[in-house]
């Protein structure tokens, strides 16, 4: 049995899916957290069920781009039970889908989420009357806080058959309405609190600072004694784990090259970057905050008229906050956009630092005095930010203009900590899996390149390496920004993979530490966050532009960062 | 009185009258329950576009979507617009009645 969660975006799908079937999937408080459909079985003995995830539906009959995948997978015939997923504090809304959906599909449940806050608000639902003029079982529930659950799962498995006459769209909407305002009493004042926030926050003049002044205060605390203290921690015990284990095998006659890969290679490309780790969580952690509570859209509001000036809707700011996080989800989450703004952004998108690139910042920027550390680290922030606007605007400005846009405001909500530290450590797994899969083999391959000759054989000194050769090669590229040192050129080659890579191959590369002229430090970190797009958003590019667009997009995303790195670098040092 | 729902001045309402575009804009706002009778409440207007309230629903209406929903306003909007109108220069005042 198939059981589909069908709802309005932003009603609390995915967080009842992940109550119903243990998944720790991506939850926001905005509309267009899931855009893709993800399906797992229903964590129940009683029932034997697969739950279906769908992207959030206002209707069944608008056209929107962001609806078709759910809509595809409602036609697909796989669909048993439809699970629709109701705002409690929406009813009237909410019913027109509701309404759509009991014409179509015989065995329809509905769940009224967020209960809870409803209950706070004051409202009072009447369960039983909405039940009877829809002739399906109503649940009350509270997915966030788990009411209601087992409820739920007795309801999905009694759900009986039923289908009810097509109505149209006005007439569904006139229905809802009737329905609503005989089942719901809402009292006046609901959502003050909101309007109180947004009566600040939606100010272009209060929001657009706020926003950069919030990243900002993330790379305080990174830099703060906290952060460095947990750091330290961390180096040493990697430091005292990675001696136990060649302790271990030397005594066990493990060959000597293989200890020097696994030492330097390992141990040193993957330290370098965990070291970091308390400075990313710090960043997923306001990023988090950001989603949860429903600033997110906000800031979508507020950066329209900016966006529009570079061709983009506001909308397409969204997915620039995701990408702070990572670029692939943000590639992802381009799906909701128009058709007209996809190219724009995805080839601008990979210009924004992500967590990955938050790594490299940090360690470039420490080379750096420590009073201006903090504010170098934004620079080169800000520098991803201002490279995507630079990207936007150099499209063609007579292809057609951003689209007019209308998007939801969500509530805004203290945001749940168990759902910023479930999403936190999704991401933190993440982060240590990056660490254990494609740095680890980015930083052993630097490895074998700096001790391995072009004939393979054991290099004598670095100057007579492969990555000294492949240095040599690329040196003159790289000249006029700069450096020409090939373990330098050789860090940017592993950062194709993983953009955290560099971190790790700077840590393999220059074994008593990185000390480099200001000058030099400068034009490399920029054009290290900058440069290229990694392979995995390369490839999360496949399902929107051809390999020839691609291709394309791969040699624009390095002209713009060699030729910004160049103009920039040669104003700093002039002056 | 009818106006665009980009005209309605912040804390007034209008009543929804026609919906200009295709059938995709319309059922578009459709969708968020914006329909002939609907009542809307414009909460702010800003440089980058507007905010209108839809019962418990808050939408942000950005880059001249708002131009697309034609409204009737109440009396107190039509006696906002006349004191405006009233503050105005004669001139522009002319402007107003062509």
């Amino acid at each position: 049995m198939t059981v589909a969660l069908v709802g309005n975006p932003n009603c609390g799908k995915s967080t009842l899916f992940n109550v119903l079937t243990g998944s720790r999937e991506t939850t926001g408080n905005r509309a267009g957290v899931t855009f893709a459909v993800k399906e797992s079985p229903l964590k129940s003995e009683a029932v034997s069920a697969t739950v279906a995830d769908l992207p959030g539906l206002y209707s069944l009959t608008s056209d929107l781009r962001e609806e078709r995948e759910a809509k595809k997978f409602l036609t697909s015939g796989r669909v048993d039970v439809v699970l629709n997923i109701i705002d409690a504090s929406n009813l009237e809304r909410g019913l027109f889908l509701t309404l759509q959906l009991l014409s179509v599909f015989p065995r329809v449940i509905v769940a009224l989420n967020m209960m809870d806050e409803a209950r706070r608000d004051g409202t009072v639902i009447r369960i039983d009357e909405l039940s009877r003029e829809l002739g399906v079982p109503v649940v009350p529930i509270s997915a966030a806080k788990k009411e209601g659950i087992r409820e739920l799962m007795a309801a999905i498995s009694h759900s009986g058959n039923g289908k009810k006459p097509f109505l149209t769209d006005e007439t569904c909407a006139q229905e809802a309405a009737r329905i609503a305002g005989k089942c719901a009493v809402y009292p006046p004042g609901v959502g003050v609190a909101t309007d109180r926030i947004d009566r600040v926050l939606c100010r272009p003049i209060i929001g657009i600072p706020l926003f950069f002044l919030l990243l900002f205060f993330t790379f305080s605390l990174a830099f703060s004694s906290i952060g460095k203290g947990v750091q330290t921690f961390l180096v040493s015990l990697t430091d005292s784990l990675a001696s136990l284990c060649i302790g271990f095998l030397s005594s066990r006659g493990v060959n000597a090259y293989l200890l020097y890969l696994l030492e330097k290679g390992v141990f040193g490309g993957v330290s370098a970057v965990l070291s970091f780790l308390p400075q990313t969580v710090t960043l997923f952690f306001l990023l988090e905050l950001m989603e949860e509570s429903g600033y997110t859209a906000r800031a979508s509001y507020v950066m329209d008229r900016v966006m529009r000036a570079v061709g983009l809707s506001g909308k397409a700011f969204v997915p620039v906050i995701i990408g702070f996080g990572c670029t692939v989800p943000a590639v992802m989450a381009c799906e909701t956009l128009d058709a007209a703004e996809h190219k724009r952004i995805l080839y601008s998108l990979p210009f924004i630092s992500c967590s990955a690139r938050f790594p490299v910042i940090l360690l470039f920027s420490s080379l750096f005095p420590q009073k201006i550390a903090p504010f170098m680290a934004f620079f080169l922030y800000f520098a991803g930010i201002l490279v995507f606007i630079l990207s936007c605007l150099l499209f063609s400005r007579k292809k057609e203009p951003p689209p007019s846009v209308v998007m939801e405001l969500p509530r805004f909500r203290v945001p749940a900590i168990r759902n910023v530290f479930r999403t936190v450590s999704r991401e933190i797994l993440h982060f240590l899996s990056r660490s254990g899969s494609i740095v680890f083999l980015s930083s052993l391959l630097v490895t074998a390149l700096t001790t391995l000759t072009p004939r393979l054989t054991h290099a004598g000194s670095a100057e007579e390496s492969l990555l000294s050769l492949f240095g040599k090669i690329l040196s003159p590229v790289t000249v006029p920004l700069g450096f020409s040192d090939y373990r330098l050129t050789g860090a940017l080659l592993s950062g194709f993979f993983a953009k955290e890579s560099i971190v790790a191959a700077v840590g393999v590369l220059f074994e008593n530490g990185l000390t480099l002229p200001t000058p030099t430090a400068f034009s490399f970190s920029l054009f290290s966050v900058l440069y290229l797009p990694c392979a995995a958003t390369v490839s999360a590019w496949r399902s929107f532009l051809t390999r020839k667009e691609i291709a394309f997009g791969v040699f624009r995303s390095f002209l713009i960062a060699y030729l910004f790195t160049f103009a920039v670098s040669g104003i700093v040092f002039l002056f | 009185m009818q106006k665009t729902l980009d005209r309605i001045q912040s804390g007034n309402s209008g009543t929804v009258v026609k919906i200009n575009g295709d059938a995709y804009i319309w059922r578009r706002y459709l969708s968020f329950g914006i329909l002939p009778g609907t009542v809307l409440t414009v909460f702010s207007h800003t440089q980058t576009g507007m905010i209108v309230k839809v019962g418990n629903t808050k939408l942000a209406f950005m880059g001249g979507s708002s131009e697309n929903i034609l409204c009737e306003t109440r009396d107190t909007e039509r006696r906002n617009e006349h004191d405006r109108s009233a503050r105005r220069k004669p001139e522009l005042r002319k402007i107003d009645a062509l």
